[in-house]
Order: structure tokens, then sequence, then C-alpha cells
């Protein structure tokens, strides 16, 4: 077992055991508190499939958040209201059932993210940084303009969505819930890296050329990235939505893209379980330095400087040491 | 929609334009010849209002104010540069990115934490408040008009200093070949910083001219700076002409779609909504706008391919 | 000509507005004419008339004591705002002294009760739970420097929600 297996099985540990324990103190902030750290875990860990696996940088994933919590709201609202969605061709009405709402918020982000790929992954470097920014402001003020669901006020939900068989309003459940969903992504980002195509899409992170000249197509590859690595961060935007039971255009906001690049890149870009501690860590640090201080973003600011100029592998590379396959 | 509406609109428009040129300006000019993303740009912007906001509360000067802007932007900006900036010339984008993300977290929270949470009073001088007839009839502001004046001035002023001084001349070797001006005994350290002081300082400017008409807040420049992104992405990187073109083409694109779209829309839907879908629209203009000129022309409309 | 643009929006607008050189006068309600926001705008804000259901020269030994300790403890007048979380904060207080927090149904009649000294004067709730309110306009003014609103008049007395009636509470 390497060093980064072991660390990454205590921080999942870590990871579950803070809300068992809040439940035997009775503590129930603590349990929204590390539901909060595994959802947004679960968007670094698609933020990542691009970044890490695929060498995109893109600055406008909070476009897929925002899109999956906002297939949530509006899910919910209509299911709320008792007002069908649609009423041509077919009557389709609101749900609140979490897989359904979820296979929408993944099946949505998933198109918009093969769009927007389409054609971002014409441009490279800091063009592609800057567009993929700007389809994640047009969303932003879309969101913010369209008054049938909130604008710029955003959506109250009322019920938190029900999955079958489980009490999702109980605390220790909905993590449960998150938590799971986490486990598997990581299982299957961890599969993906493994296989055929993520080795040929690290490969073409690291040379295109390369890998056009033994026959693939690095686009297609970096494409194909792009939109499960957007469904993941849409499913997480459903699950925050579902946590907060608001939504708001702040979803699509690029500081939100910013916030899920930063949870990646302190917990170790590239690493399995990077945005599992970036999360972590960063939920942590807004509860314990906010109650130091009112300007802790200072010290959120200063860490996120020295892990970039000194501690480039983030947290896990500090501690874990070098990845064992890569670069 | 008046005829004279239109004219003062497009003024208006022009005027976003040229203080969007001194924003995008220097973060073009840093990315060109330096090759480094300046998430930080915004922050310089509030350093400058701030800094003018202060200095005319206590002296009640507003040329004074204007300089301190300047002034504090500049420092600031050689600050950063030597400081931090300094360190990641060699890195990729994305380590960049981060930095400067983190020094926005920084220069917002302890602008926060020197001045409080309030926004701060900054306000037109006297001698420039007020209104000018214009040929047509059409009474338009005086500030304003000096804002273009000014914003003219700055671009006239970039193009001697690029294409006719020995600095302009540094700056456009730096841009096509960094290591071969270092060989040739340019001191690149020094050029770097003076650029990066000199990105900062027009930014500080914009800040204080525009914080004279808007609110002088923490925040206020990454609304600016993400604009300033869309117009040298537009413009080309690196490219100061193009930073000009790109700037006016934002601005009047933005200032007019917001005037001209409701009214579209109006045609053929009902005031309210038209209202809305015709808001909607404009704000997401000049990201279409930069989407299309992307597709098209994918490095920008003067941006040079490297 | 009235307008809403809370925070930073209505700064500009008001700037902006002042130097168009257009005199109609200006209304709005008292989120565009915050304690917070009118020092930014200076002289510009100056004869505006807004409406607010709380200002700090309304008569009660309530707010006198509000507005007193809480120059005291941040060197400012209070806003709007800080008078809403203050009432808020004492609401919540009068209804832990009667019921429970987790017997939701006596905590929730505890709170309709409202039964606490607010800084508006009386206080109670309606039965949709929006408050029955005075209404009051005021108008900008400058008092030893520091831009603030003083109360002209009341707009508005016991003025109860339009929705009241509808409301399936």
């Amino acid at each position: 077992m390497t060093r980064e297996t072991i660390f990454n099985l205590l921080l999942l540990g870590a990871l579950l055991a803070v809300p068992l324990y809040a439940r035997a103190v009775d503590e129930p902030y603590l349990v929204t508190l590390a539901t909060r750290a595994a959802i947004l875990a679960l968007a670094g860990v698609g933020l990542n499939v691009a970044l890490g696996q695929g060498g995109l940088v893109s600055l406008g994933h909070a476009t897929f958040f925002g899109l999956g919590g906002y297939s949530m709201g509006v899910l919910a609202s209509h299911a709320q209201g008792y007002t069908p969605l649609l009423t041509w061709p077919i009557e389709l009405p609101g749900t609140t059932s979490m897989p359904i709402v979820w296979l929408v918020a993944v099946t949505v982000s998933g198109l918009a993210a093969w769009l927007i790929g389409a054609l971002s992954l014409r441009t490279t470097g800091v063009y592609f940084i800057m567009i993929t920014l700007a389809f994640g402001q047009m969303f932003y003020y879309f969101a913010i303009s369209w008054p049938a669901y909130g604008g710029e006020d955003g959506l109250s939900i009322y019920v938190r969505n029900g999955f079958p068989g489980l009490n999702t309003l109980d605390p220790i459940q909905f993590f449960g819930i998150a938590f799971a969903l986490l486990l598997l992504t990581l299982a299957f980002a961890a599969l993906l890296a493994r296989s055929p195509f993520g080795l040929a899409l690290n490969a073409a992170r690291q040379s295109r050329a390369r890998v056009q000249t033994v026959g693939l197509s690095p686009y297609r590859l970096q494409l194909t990235a792009f939109v499960v690595s957007g469904m993941i961060t849409g499913l997480a935007g459903a699950l925050f939505a579902d946590l907060n039971r608001f939504v708001s255009p702040t979803m699509f906001s690029w500081q939100t893209s910013g916030e899920i690049l930063v949870f990646v890149i302190l917990g170790g870009v590239a690493r399995l379980c990077g945005p599992v501690a970036g999360a972590v860590l960063f939920v942590a640090l807004e509860h314990l330095l906010g109650g130091i201080g009112d300007y802790w973003h200072i010290g959120l600011g200063v860490i996120l400087l020295m892990v970039v100029l000194f501690a480039r592998g983030g947290l896990i590379g500090l501690l874990a040491g070098r990845a064992s396959v890569h670069d | 929609m008046t005829p004279l509406l239109l004219i003062e609109q497009c003024l208006n428009g022009l005027q976003f334009g040229v203080m969007l040129f001194l924003m995008a300006a220097g973060l073009t000019l840093v990315f060109g010849v330096m090759g480094l993303i300046n998430l930080a740009h915004g922050s310089l912007f509030m350093t400058g209002a701030f800094a003018a906001a202060f200095v005319a509360r206590t002296t009640g000067s507003f040329t004074l104010a204007l300089v301190a802007a300047l002034a504090a932007a500049a420092a600031a900006g050689a600050l950063v540069e030597v400081a931090i900036i300094r360190r990641l010339y060699d890195r990729p984008h994305l380590d960049q990115v981060l930095a400067t993300f983190a020094l926005i977290l920084i220069f917002s929270e302890g602008t926060r934490w020197l001045f409080g949470s309030f926004p701060l009073y900054l306000d037109i001088p006297e001698a420039l408040s007020g209104t000018v007839m214009l040929p047509g009839g059409i009474a338009y502001s005086l500030y304003r008009l000096t804002l273009i004046g000014v914003g003219l001035l700055v671009a006239a002023g970039l193009y001697v200093l690029i294409s006719r001084t020995r600095l302009g001349i540094q700056v456009r070797a730096g841009e096509s070949d960094r290591e071969m001006i270092a060989a040739l005994g340019v001191d690149i350290s020094r050029l770097y910083t003076i650029v990066f002081a000199l990105g900062a300082a027009l930014a500080g400017l914009a800040g204080a001219l525009i914080g004279a008409i808007q609110s002088v807040q923490v925040g206020m420049g990454e609304p600016v700076l993400i604009l300033a992104f869309v117009v040298i992405v537009i413009g080309g990187i690196g490219s100061i002409k193009g930073a000009f073109i790109g700037s006016l083409l934002v601005g009047l694109t933005d200032t007019l779609g917001g005037v001209l779209l409701p009214e579209l829309f109006a045609l053929f839907m009902p005031r309210a909504d038209a209202a809305s879908a015709g808001a909607a629209l404009a704000s997401m203009s000049i990201y279409l706008l930069m989407a299309v000129v992307l597709v098209v022309r994918p490095a920008g409309l003067f941006g040079v391919r490297t | 000509m009235f307008f809403f643009l809370p925070g930073g929006m209505g700064i500009s607008f008001l700037k902006q507005y002042d130097n168009s050189g257009i005199d109609l006068p200006v209304v709005g309600p008292a989120f565009s004419f915050d304690q917070g926001i009118l020092q930014a705008v200076g002289k510009a804000a100056l004869g505006v008339r807004n409406t607010s259901q709380w200002n700090k020269d309304i008569d009660n030994p309530t707010n006198a004591a509000f507005v007193d300790s809480f120059q005291e403890a941040y060197g400012r007048l209070p806003s709007l705002y800080a008078s809403q979380g203050f009432d808020t904060a004492n609401l919540l207080l009068s209804a832990t002294k009667v019921a429970d927090v987790t017997d939701r149904d006596a905590f929730r009649t505890a709170l309709e009760a409202a039964d606490f000294d607010s800084t508006r004067g009386d206080f109670a709730f309606a039965a949709n739970h929006h408050p029955i309110q005075d209404l009051y306009v005021r108008e900008v003014v400058e008092e030893e420097g520091v831009y603030t609103n003083r109360i002209l008049g009341l707009a508005l007395e016991d003025h109860v929600d339009a929705y009241v009636g509808e409301c399936t509470m």
C-alpha cells in the first residue's frame, strides 16, 4: 500500500467519522458541515477529471455546478407548486425524487459540457481558460435575468428531495447519501484513470502531438473528459442545492468556479483524493478561522499563495510524497 | 428610441470603452511581455479608487486624489511584482491564475480591514460637474466627456510610448523574444517591474475616475476585470491596438445592447417580458461576442499566434 | 421619479442622476437611502424623500437606548438593517422565555405573540405573520457633518399587508 493510499483511506475515514461523532454528541451542525465538505469534494472530483487527468484548466466549472443546482431547483419548484413543467407535447410534472433529479442534473450538465467543450476545445492555453470563464458568465447573467425561477433573488425550495427508503431530512442520512455518491465517484475516477481512455488522456495532456501520431484524437479524448467532468460537477450542484434548499445565480459565478479550482489545488491536483482533502481543508478553515476573525479570507489567500508558490503538490503532495502513477 | 438618445448612448458606450481600455491595456501588456495572467488587476483598480477617495476626503482636491491613485496603484503593483509575481513567470498558467486569485482575496480583505465594509465617498470635482451642450441639442455630462478625453489621451500616449521610446522598443522586443533581449543585456527584472507598475497605474487611474461616478467599495474591481479579460481576448492578447479596438467594441456592445435589445424584443413581446429578456441577452452579449470571435479567429482580432 | 437600487448600485445611480441635470424629485424606499450608503453618496442625496418602517428618531425609550448604545459600541449611527437585527434578536429572546425551541408549536405561538419591546414602538404580527406596522416618510438631511434621515411624518399607520385576507396560514 502506498503512502498515498493510506492517506486517502485515513482522509475518507475522518470525513465519515466526523458526522458519526457529531451524532453521538448531538451537534447536527457538524453533520451539515461534513455534508457540505463531501458535496464540494464531489464537485472537485469532477473538475479533477478535466484538470488533473485532462490538463484542461477550466475557470467555468461553476456552469455545471449551477446547472445541476438549477435542474434540482426547477423540478422541485414545479413539484411544490403543483404546476407541470411542460404541458405540450406531454405533461411533465415536477419531481422531488432524488434519483430522477440526479439523472436530469447529470444529463443537463453533460449536454452543456458537450456544447461548451466542443466550442472551447478549439482553443488552447489562456484562451481556453477565458472562454470557459465566458460561458460561466453567460449562464450567470442569464440566471440573474430570468425571473421565472427567482432571478437575482434565487429560488427557495421548501422540500428536501426524497430517496426511496431513507428519511432524507435526517442530517446523518443525507450525509450518508452524499458520502456514498462521493465514494462511488472516486471509484469511478480511479478506474477511469487506469483505463485505456484514462491513459490516453494523460498522454494527451503531456504531449498532444505524440498522441496524434499514434492515431488518437486529443480533441475527442479531451471532449469526453470534459463531458464526464461536467456531469460529475452537475451532480454535486444538485446535491448542494438540496443541502441548502436554495438555488441562486451565485452558483454560476466565476468566484464559485475559482473556489472549486482552489479546493482541487489545495488538496493536490491530479491526486485521486486531492479534491476531498482540499474541500475538507477549506470547510475546516472556513469554520475555524471564521470564528477567529472577520477577515479570515486573508488567511485563506495567504495559505493558497503559499501552496501555489512552495507546495505545488497540495496537501496530499506534502503528506504523501510524489504520486506513483504520474509525471 | 430617439436619435438623441441613441447618440447619447453611443457616447456612453465610448466612455465605457475607453475606461475599459485603461484596464485592458495594462492587462494585455503584462500578458504580452511577461506571459502572465494577472487576476489581481481588478484589485489594483480598487486600490486606485480607495486611494483617491481617501486623499480626496483629507485634502479636498480631486487632482491630488488622481495623483495619489496613480502613485498608490503603481506602488502596489511594483511591490506585488517584486514579492510574488516575479516567481510566477515560468510557471504554468494554472499556477498564475491561482496565485493571483489568492492575491484578490488578500487585497479585498486587506482593504476591508483598512477602510471598513461601507463604501467610501468620492465625487466629481465642481469644475467638471454639470452638463455641456453638444451640437444637436444634447446635454451630456461634462465629466463623462472628460473621461473620453482622458482615455483617448492615454491611448495616444501609450502609442507614442510603445512605438517611439526606448522603453517601448524593449517592450516590443520582450513580447517577441524574452530570452533574446535578456541575452542582449537589457535588465529584464527592471523592465518587468516597470511594465507591471505601468499597467497597475493605468488600472488605478481608471479606478479613481470611475469611482467618482460609481461607488468605491470592496469588490468593485472584479466585474471590470472580467470585462477587461473579454476585451483582451477579443482584441488579441499582447496587442495594445487590439485592446483599444476590443474595448471600444465591448463598451459599445454592452451599452447599446442594454438599450436596444429590450426595444427590439418589445416589437413582438409584451413590455415586461421584453425588458427582462432584453436585459438577459444584453448582459450575455459581450460573452457571445467573445465566443464568436474566438471560434472565427482563435487568437483574437489582432492576436499573434505564438 | 421612483427607484429602488440598494447598495453600490444606488450610490452610482444617485451620483449620476445628480450630475445629469434632470431635476425631477427623487423618491424611493429606505433601502436605497440607508445609513450605510448615505455617506458615500454625499450631497447628491440631500432632500430626497424615502419611506421606511424605522428611523433613529422614532420617539420611544427602546429606540433611544438602542441608538445610543449602538453609537457607543460602533462609533456610527445604526441603519435600519441594524434595527431589524436588534428587534429580531429580542423577539427570539422573548419567545425563549416562554417556550422551549424544540417544542415547535409552543415556540411558534410564542413568536406570534411578539411580546417584546421593539425599536418601532408597538409591534404585532398579523394573521399571515407579516407585521402590522407604521410607515414613515423621511428626508435625507445633514446633521453635524453626517448624512442621515429625519422623519417628516407618518405615511401609513398600523398598516396591514394587502394579502392578509388571502393567506391560508
